[in-house]
């Protein structure tokens, strides 16, 4: 039961890692960034070719993983979306924009390091912590603390830094925003670099805990979208509460059915959710 | 020849799928990325109803078309409520949702073993066997489903559609049952869809879940979004440049490993180009994520 408790606990860190970056994203520009995907992707490829290939020592890998990860984001928004957005171009225009991106770079890594599973080790496998009556690895308990940092980073950011609240003003009303003396498009790339770092470090954290393979990306991104629509992507706290949630029912899912219908659970939720209540379950009223 | 003729099957197989995904995303105007999940159905039915009930072609078709046209109208229920990026992530989601009962639901499905052995199709007593006698057949459908995708264009229904589109509440306002449409729409786009499941499953006598994941769906919407969401010929031209333009990659000597990434990285810059540059596509009417008006 507590080992339960515990792997609900560590899924939702790990989703919202994954998903705070696109949340970042997501509610300054209102589109989907599916390329967020690539920088989960490239910053795992990377820890692994630091780590495990070139035998970098850990803290200027993760320096190589988020200084490449945020470069490819805002690479992308200003080579790819900005023009898009010069051109008033609607969501969907972006959306599979950003598909594109995603299979380019996706396929990118996979011709550069191969398609096959890949481990990241640090340091030898020892048994985990045993934190109240539950066995912990130390690199799920850094995904938990990471989560936890990130949501009240962003939040903290977003509330009380004159940046962070220019981000706010361009994600009500772009156009106002822009009226009232704020650069949009620097306030946009700001939202890039700053979710792009937070999904580089998801993906350094995800490739030591679970490995690397090229579906990474997409398959903790997707978790990390579901846990922000079923939340409320208005507010970031509503992150925590999704993603509880989502990793709860994917826990009851494998226990009762089997832990291959995990997925299904957790876009069956994400589609009732789409229908019900579209705001998320902390909707800004 | 035998190539050649393999060549004619995937243009015509992806045909059917570009031309169906387009009456919904081209001249309705939803973006679905359920598409890959259709064309599975199809070929999953097509292979167990071969394997366990050796049923000719014609029966395996009206079946999988069918259970198709079920689960488009179920994916129409969305459609009535969602609109834009939370309409794709909802497609995308049942997509998933599609395969994980592929994969999991091994008893029937065979699971990641997939299905092998699936017979030849047999048409009126005529056992299809050799590569031209495929692409005899997929190009008549194909041809078919062009048919149905040109009739609904060109008539009053064409019209609705396009109409709902552009403006789905004022085509409400001059009378139109906007949800009564999109339901057809979907349920006939989903049917013609499944097609292409059953012939290719039947040519290539193999199936598993990995065809017809999200990345196929992402193909299947880069085939219409490059030939040109809403016109008729778009969606066709789209499969001719995209199932051929990797095919040339075999001729200037890349080794096979990579030609899989490489073909990938081929979709995912067209479509990102097309955004760019041609956001109507080659041939198309209609730029997806135009500016739209508030409302």
């Amino acid at each position: 039961m507590n080992q339960l408790v515990a792997n609900t606990v560590i899924a939702a860190g790990a989703y919202i890692l994954s998903g705070i970056g696109f949340a970042v994203i997501y509610r300054t520009t209102r589109f989907f960034h599916f390329a967020h995907a690539s920088a989960i992707s490239l910053s795992a490829y990377l820890g692994y070719a630091c780590i495990t290939r070139l035998q970098i020592h850990i803290i200027p890998s993760i320096l190589v993983c988020v200084l490449a990860g945020t470069a490819l984001g805002c690479t992308v928004d200003a080579a790819v979306y900005r023009p898009l957005r010069a051109r008033q171009a609607g969501p969907l225009a972006l959306l599979l924009a950003s598909l594109g991106v995603y299979l380019t770079v996706h396929n990118a890594l996979a011709l550069w390091l191969g398609d096959d599973f890949k481990s990241v080790r640090i340091s030898a496998v020892r048994e985990g912590l045993l934190i109240g009556g539950a066995r912990v690895t130390p690199t799920q308990l850094a995904i938990v603390v990471a989560a936890c940092a990130a949501v009240v980073g962003v939040a903290l950011f977003l509330a009380h830094t004159l940046a962070g609240r220019r981000m706010r003003a361009v994600a009500s009303d772009p156009a106002l925003a822009a009226a009232s003396g704020i650069a949009v498009n620097q306030s946009i790339l700001l939202a890039f670099a700053i979710g792009s770092a937070l999904g580089a470090v998801a993906g350094l954290l995800l490739a030591i805990d679970s490995g690397v393979y090229p579906n990474m990306g997409l398959n903790s991104l997707l978790m990390g979208v579901v846990a922000v629509i079923v939340g409320g992507a208005k507010r970031i706290g509503g992150i925590l509460v999704g993603a509880l949630l989502v990793a709860g029912a994917q826990q009851l899912a494998s226990w009762h059915l089997g832990a291959q219908w995990q997925d299904c659970a957790a876009f069956v939720i994400l589609v009732a959710f789409l229908l019900m209540r579209r705001n998320g379950m902390v909707a800004l009223r | 020849m035998d190539y050649l003729a393999h060549i004619g099957v995937l243009i015509a197989v992806y045909s059917i799928l570009a031309v169906s995904l387009n009456m919904v995303a081209g001249y309705t105007g939803f973006l679905s990325l359920t598409h890959a999940g259709f064309y599975g159905i199809g070929a999953y039915v097509g292979a167990l109803m071969s394997l366990h009930l050796h049923t000719p072609l014609l029966i395996t078709l009206a079946v999988a078309v069918s259970l198709s046209g079920i689960l488009g109208v179920l994916l129409a229920l969305p459609a009535l409520r969602l609109r834009d990026d939370h309409f794709v992530i909802t497609t995308f989601a049942f997509q998933i949702i599609l395969v994980s009962f592929l994969t999991n639901w091994t008893s029937i499905t065979g699971g990641p073993m997939g299905l092998a052995g699936v017979p030849h199709a047999s048409l009126f007593g005529w056992n299809l066997s050799t590569q031209t006698d495929y692409l005899i057949v997929t190009a008549a459908v194909a041809a078919f489903a062009w048919g149905i995708s040109s009739r609904i264009e060109k008539s009053p229904l064409g019209r609705v559609l396009k109409s709902i589109r552009e403006d789905d509440r004022l085509a409400a306002s001059a009378g139109k049952n906007v949800a009564l449409f999109k339901i057809l729409i979907f349920a006939v786009s989903a049917c013609v869809a499944s097609t292409a499941g059953v012939l290719y499953v039947h040519y290539i006598t193999f199936v598993d879940p990995s065809n017809f994941t999200v990345m196929e769906s992402i193909f299947i919407v880069s085939i219409v979004i490059l030939g040109g969401a809403g016109s008729l010929w778009g969606p066709v031209l789209g499969a001719v440049v995209l199932v051929t333009l990797p095919e040339l990659l075999r001729f200037v000597g890349i080794p096979s490993a990579a030609a899989a990434n490489i073909r990938q990285i081929l979709y995912g810059l067209a479509l990102v180009a097309c955004m760019l540059w041609r956001p109507q596509g080659l041939i198309g009417e209609y730029a997806f994520g135009r500016a739209e008006k508030q409302k």
